[in-house]
C-alpha cells in the first residue's frame, strides 16, 4: 500500500510540489547564470529570495505531506482505516525523498552539468548536499511536523522553537564551542547529527507506531537540548578523533618545535600585515607577546597549521597567571626543506594580567593541536582572460579588477574543494614572481557540507600586482601581465598531532614587537 | 450470545477530568446498540476508546475479541465509522477517495459501493471540502458500508441533519445493516427509536443502565388508577414507581417493573380500593426523562430491573 498512498499524497501536493521544484530549478537557472557571466546585483537579490523560498516551501511541503495523515488528534479518517502504520511511514518517506529532495538533487546535479561538470561529480555533488541538508534541516522537520496536527500548529510550535533555541544557545555561549571555526568543527556537528537521527528514529517511530505524542515532544525537546549541548564539544577529545581519521598518519613524526630565543625579538615589518594575523577580539585586547619557535622536520611543500594553541602562564609560586589561546600560526615551507623553520607564535594576554606580571618571571606551557598539509596539486592559468577546469578546483577564470591593481581568480566546482590554497603571479619568460598569498580556511569533514544556495563550491583569490599609493613595487605588474601567469597550489591535510612546548622561565616583556 | 464489543471498568480521563468513570456494557453480535447521553456524556470518549483513537486510563475494551489497544488493519477491515466529525482529505473528490479505500479492504463491493452512491445521491465528482454536513456523513457512511462490516460504529450520525437528510440515511443503513452489529450514540432519542434493539444510558462519564429495547418499552408503563374513594400519595409507595401524584381519588405514577399480574393485588394492598387501573406503554422519550430524574434524584435504584 506505500505506493498507494504515496499516489494519493502526489494527487493532493502535486502543485505544491511542481511549484516548490520550479523555485529549486529557476534558483538553479540564476545560480548558472551568475556563474557564466559573473557578479548581478538583481540576479543575486533573486536568488536569495529563491534560496528563502525553497527553504519555506520545502518546510511547508514536508508539513503538509504529514498533516495529510496527521498523527495528533482524533478526528482524522485515516485512524479508522485499516491502514499499516508501516506503510504510512515508508510512504510519507519515499514522498520526502524523491518529491521534496528529488527536485533538489536535479537541480543542482542539472546545473553542475550545464557548468561542464561530468554526471558523476555533478551527481555525487548533488547528493552529498541534499544528505547534509536532509540531516540538518529537512528530517528533524520532518519529525516535528509528525508532532503538530496542522499548519498552524507547526508555524506556532516553530516559532516557539526557535525562540527557545535562540535562548538556549545564548546559554551554550550564542553556539560558539572550542571547535567552532575551526576545522574539526564537523566533529560535533557529526554528534549532533547522529544525536538527531536517533530522536527523528524515535519520534517518527513513536509516533506512527503508538501515536504517543507528548511523550515525542519531550523526548525530541531533550533530545534537541543534547544537540545544542554538542557545540560546546571539548576540544580534546574531538581532535583525538581527527587524529584517529589522519589520511596519512606518522607523516608529522618527525616534527617538533622548540622556544627558540636565539631569533630575538618580533620586529613587526613595515607597512606589511602579518600573514594569517586576525584582528582579535575586545574581550581579548590586551599587549601582544611574540613567542619565537623553530620547528624542525618539516618535510618540503608543507603546510604547518596550529589548529588550536591552549597556553597557560604560570607564576614561580605555581598560581596559574593566564590561560587561553594563542593567535592563528601558520608555518609554511615552500619547495625543498631542509626541514627548519622559525616563526613567532603570537599571543594576547589581557591588559591587567599583562601590566601585573610584565616584569615577572613565567613558565610558560602550550598545548598545539596542529594539522601538516601537504602540497597536493598546482596550476597555473593564464593571468588575463584565463579560462580553465582542474579535478580540484573545477572551473576558473582570470580577469583584471575594475580598479586594475590586481588579478582577480573565480573557481566554482561541484561538490567538496581544497581549502588550503597558496596563490602567486608568475612572470613566464624571466620566472619572476610576486610574493605568494596564502588562504587557509580549514575544514577537515570527510562530507561535504553545504546547505544553500546549491552544491557548488566557489571561491577567489586576488593577487596584487600594482600598488596606487606607489609605495610598494611588485616584481610581476601591469605590462608583463599578458605573459604571466596566476599560480595557484593546493593543500591536503596529511596528519593531526598534538605537540607540547614548555619554557620553564621567560620574561614577558621580553617578547614584546619591536 | 456472542459479544462484538465488551467493555469493563473503563475509565478515560483528561487531564483531571474523568470524561468515562467505570464504565461497563456489552454489546451483543446482531445487535443495534444505543448509547445515549446528553451533550458531554462521555459517548464519543467510550467509542474514540473502543476504535484505539483514544488509550484508556484504565480498565479496558475488548472490540472483535481483540483488546482495544492492539485493534489492527485486520480488525479495522472489519468496522465501519461514522462520525458527525470525521476529517477526510477535503481536496480529493467523493470517487477519489473511495478510489483510495477501496484497495485496503478485501471484501470491498463495488456494486454495493454504487448502489449506496447512488441511494444517497453523493455526486462523485464533488470535491469532499464542498459537500455540506449532511452530504459529508452521507459520505462517511458511503466509505463505512461498502465492505460489508461485522460491526458499525455510528458517533452521532445525525447531528445537524435536516428530517429528509437524515431519513436518506436511515434508508442507506438499514437496508445494508443485514447481520451487522451496529454501535450508535446519540443524545436525541427519537432517533434511535426503531432503529436500537438494546440501549445503554449515558450519565456524565456513568452507566446508567444497559437494557433490551424491549425489556425497556415492557416494563415501563405510565399508570392511571381511579380509587374509589379520595387517596393520598404517601411514603409507603414502593420505590419502583416513581413521579407519583393525586388528584382527588386518581392516583398517577410510573411504573418501572410493570407486570399486569401483579398489580392489582399491589394496588390494593398499597392504596386501597381500586375502581380502575390504566397502564399506557411509554413512549421511548417519556421513559428517559423519567430515568433522567431519577438519576438525578438519587431514586435510580428502585428502577432497576
Amino acid at each position: 500500500m506505500i505506493w498507494h498512498i504515496f499516489k494519493k499524497d502526489w494527487k493532493l501536493l502535486w502543485r505544491f510540489v511542481i511549484a516548490v521544484a520550479a523555485v529549486q530549478f529557476a534558483s538553479a537557472a540564476v545560480r548558472f547564470t551568475l556563474d557564466q557571466h559573473g557578479e548581478n546585483e538583481t540576479l543575486e537579490s533573486l536568488l536569495n529570495l529563491f534560496i528563502f523560498m525553497t527553504i519555506f516551501g520545502a518546510g511547508f511541503l514536508i508539513a503538509s505531506l504529514i498533516h495529510q495523515d496527521a498523527i495528533p488528534g482524533v478526528r482524522q479518517d485515516w485512524l479508522v482505516r485499516p491502514v499499516k502504520r508501516r506503510d504510512l511511514i515508508l510512504a510519507k518517506l519515499l514522498f520526502f525523498v524523491v518529491l521534496v529532495h528529488g527536485p533538489s538533487v536535479a537541480a543542482d546535479a542539472v546545473q553542475a552539468l550545464a557548468d561542464g561538470f561530468p554526471l558523476s561529480q555533478a551527481l555525487g555533488a548533488a547528493i552529498g548536499r541534499t544528505l547534509y541538508l536532509m540531516l540538518y534541516l529537512s528530517l528533524p522537520m520532518l519529525a516535528f511536523a509528525t508532532l503538530t496536527q496542522n499548519m498552524t500548529e507547526t508555524l506556532v510550535g516553530g516559532v516557539g522553537v526557535f525562540l527557545g533555541v535562540v535562548a538556549l544557545a545564548a546559554v551554550f555561549r550564542n553556539g560558539r564551542g572550542p571547535t567552532t571555526f575551526s576545522g574539526i568543527v564537523w566533529v560535533g556537528e557529526s554528534l549532533w547529527f547522529a544525536l538527531a537521527l536517533v530522536g527523528v528514529l524515535a519520534v517518527l517511530l513513536l509516533q506512527y507506531f503508538r501515536r504517543k505524542t507528548l511523550l515525542s515532544r519531550c523526548l525530541a525537546a531533550a533530545i534537541g537540548l543534547l544537540c545544542l549541548a554538542t557545540t560546546s564539544m571539548p576540544w580534546k577529545p574531538a581532535f583525538a578523533l581527527e587524529q584517529r581519521m589522519s589520511p596519512n598518519p606518522g607523516a608529522s613524526s618527525a616534527i617538533e618545535v622548540a622556544f627558540d630565543p636565539r631569533q630575538g625579538k618580533f620586529a613587526r615589518p613595515s607597512g606589511m600585515r602579518q600573514e594569517g594575523r586576525v584582528r582579535p577580539r575586545p574581550e581579548d585586547a590586551g599587549t601582544t607577546v611574540y613567542l619565537p619557535l623553530q620547528f624542525t622536520g618539516l618535510p618540503s611543500d608543507a603546510v604547518l597549521r596550529a589548529d588550536r594553541a591552549e597556553i597557560q602562564l604560570t607564576s614561580e609560586s605555581g598560581r596559574t597567571m593566564f590561560a587561553g589561546l594563542g593567535d592563528d600560526l601558520v608555518v609554511r615551507k615552500d619547495g625543498p626543506s631542509e626541514g627548519q623553520a622559525p616563526a613567532y607564535h603570537a599571543m594576547v594576554i589581557r591588559q591587567p594580567v599583562y601590566n601585573r606580571f610584565q616584569d615577572q618571571p613565567v613558565r610558560v606551557e602550550i598545548d598545539y593541536s596542529f594539522t601538516l598539509s601537504r602540497l597536493a596539486a598546482a596550476y597555473g592559468f593564464p593571468a588575463l582572460d584565463g579560462n580553465q577546469t582542474t579535478p580540484d578546483l573545477g572551473w576558473c577564470k582570470t580577469e583584471m579588477n575594475a580598479s586594475e591593481t590586481a588579478i582577480i581568480l573565480r573557481c566554482v566546482a561541484a561538490g567538496r574543494v581544497p581549502t588550503c590554497l597558496a596563490g602567486f603571479l608568475e612572470h613566464i619568460p624571466s620566472g619572476r614572481r610576486n610574493p605568494a598569498q596564502f588562504a587557509c580556511a580549514p575544514d577537515y569533514a570527510p562530507y561535504f557540507r553545504q546547505i544553500v544556495p546549491d552544491a557548488m563550491s566557489r571561491g577567489g583569490a586576488g593577487l596584487r600586482f600594482r600598488d596606487p599609493s606607489g609605495l610598494a613595487k611588485f616584481p610581476v605588474d601591469g605590462p608583463q601581465l599578458p605573459e604571466s601567469r596566476f599560480v595557484i597550489r593546493t593543500y591536503e591535510p596529511q596528519d593531526h598531532f598534538t605537540r607540547r612546548v614548555v619554557i620553564p622561565r621567560i620574561t614577558l616583556k621580553d617578547w614584546e614587537a619591536q | 450470545m456472542t459479544a462484538m464489543i465488551q467493555v469493563s471498568e473503563l475509565c478515560k480521563k483528561y487531564g483531571r477530568t474523568d470524561a468515562v468513570q467505570g464504565l461497563t456494557f456489552s454489546v451483543p453480535e446482531g445487535s443495534a446498540f444505543a448509547l445515549i447521553g446528553a451533550n458531554g456524556a462521555g459517548k464519543t470518549t467510550t467509542i474514540k476508546v473502543l476504535m484505539n483513537i483514544l488509550e484508556p486510563t484504565s480498565g479496558s475494551a475488548r472490540v472483535l475479541g481483540v483488546d482495544s489497544r492492539k485493534i489492527s488493519p485486520r480488525e479495522l477491515a472489519e468496522i465501519g465509522y461514522v462520525s458527525e466529525n470525521q476529517d477526510m482529505p477535503e481536496r480529493l473528490t467523493v470517487g477519489e477517495y473511495l478510489d483510495y479505500l477501496r484497495p485496503f479492504y478485501t471484501e470491498w463491493d463495488r456494486e454495493l459501493e454504487r448502489s449506496i452512491l447512488a441511494q444517497l445521491r453523493l455526486p462523485p465528482d464533488r470535491k469532499i471540502g464542498a459537500l455540506s454536513h449532511g452530504m459529508r456523513l452521507k459520505m462517511a457512511l458511503a466509505c463505512a458500508l461498502p465492505f460489508r462490516p461485522k460491526l458499525l460504529i455510528l458517533d452521532e450520525p445525525f447531528s445537524g441533519l435536516d428530517p429528509l437528510v437524515r431519513d436518506e440515511f436511515m434508508e442507506g443503513l438499514l437496508q445494508q445493516a443485514g447481520e451487522m452489529t451496529i454501535l450508535i450514540s446519540s443524545h436525541e432519542l427519537s432517533e434511535i427509536d426503531g432503529v436500537a434493539t438494546h440501549v445503554a444510558f449515558l450519565d456524565e462519564g456513568k452507566l446508567l443502565f444497559q437494557e433490551s429495547m424491549s425489556d425497556l418499552t415492557g416494563r415501563f408503563r405510565e399508570v392511571h388508577v381511579t380509587l374509589e374513594r379520595e387517596a393520598s400519595a404517601n411514603g409507603q409507595l414502593p420505590k419502583e414507581w416513581l413521579q407519583a401524584r393525586t388528584v382527588g381519588n386518581v392516583l398517577t405514577f410510573i411504573h418501572t417493573r410493570f407486570s399486569e399480574d401483579s398489580l392489582g393485588e399491589r394496588l390494593e394492598s398499597l392504596v386501597g380500593e381500586v375502581r380502575r387501573v390504566d397502564a399506557q406503554p411509554m413512549a421511548l422519550r417519556s421513559i428517559f426523562t423519567t430515568l433522567a430524574r431519577a438519576a438525578r434524584d438519587g431514586a435510580l435504584e428502585g428502577t432497576r430491573k
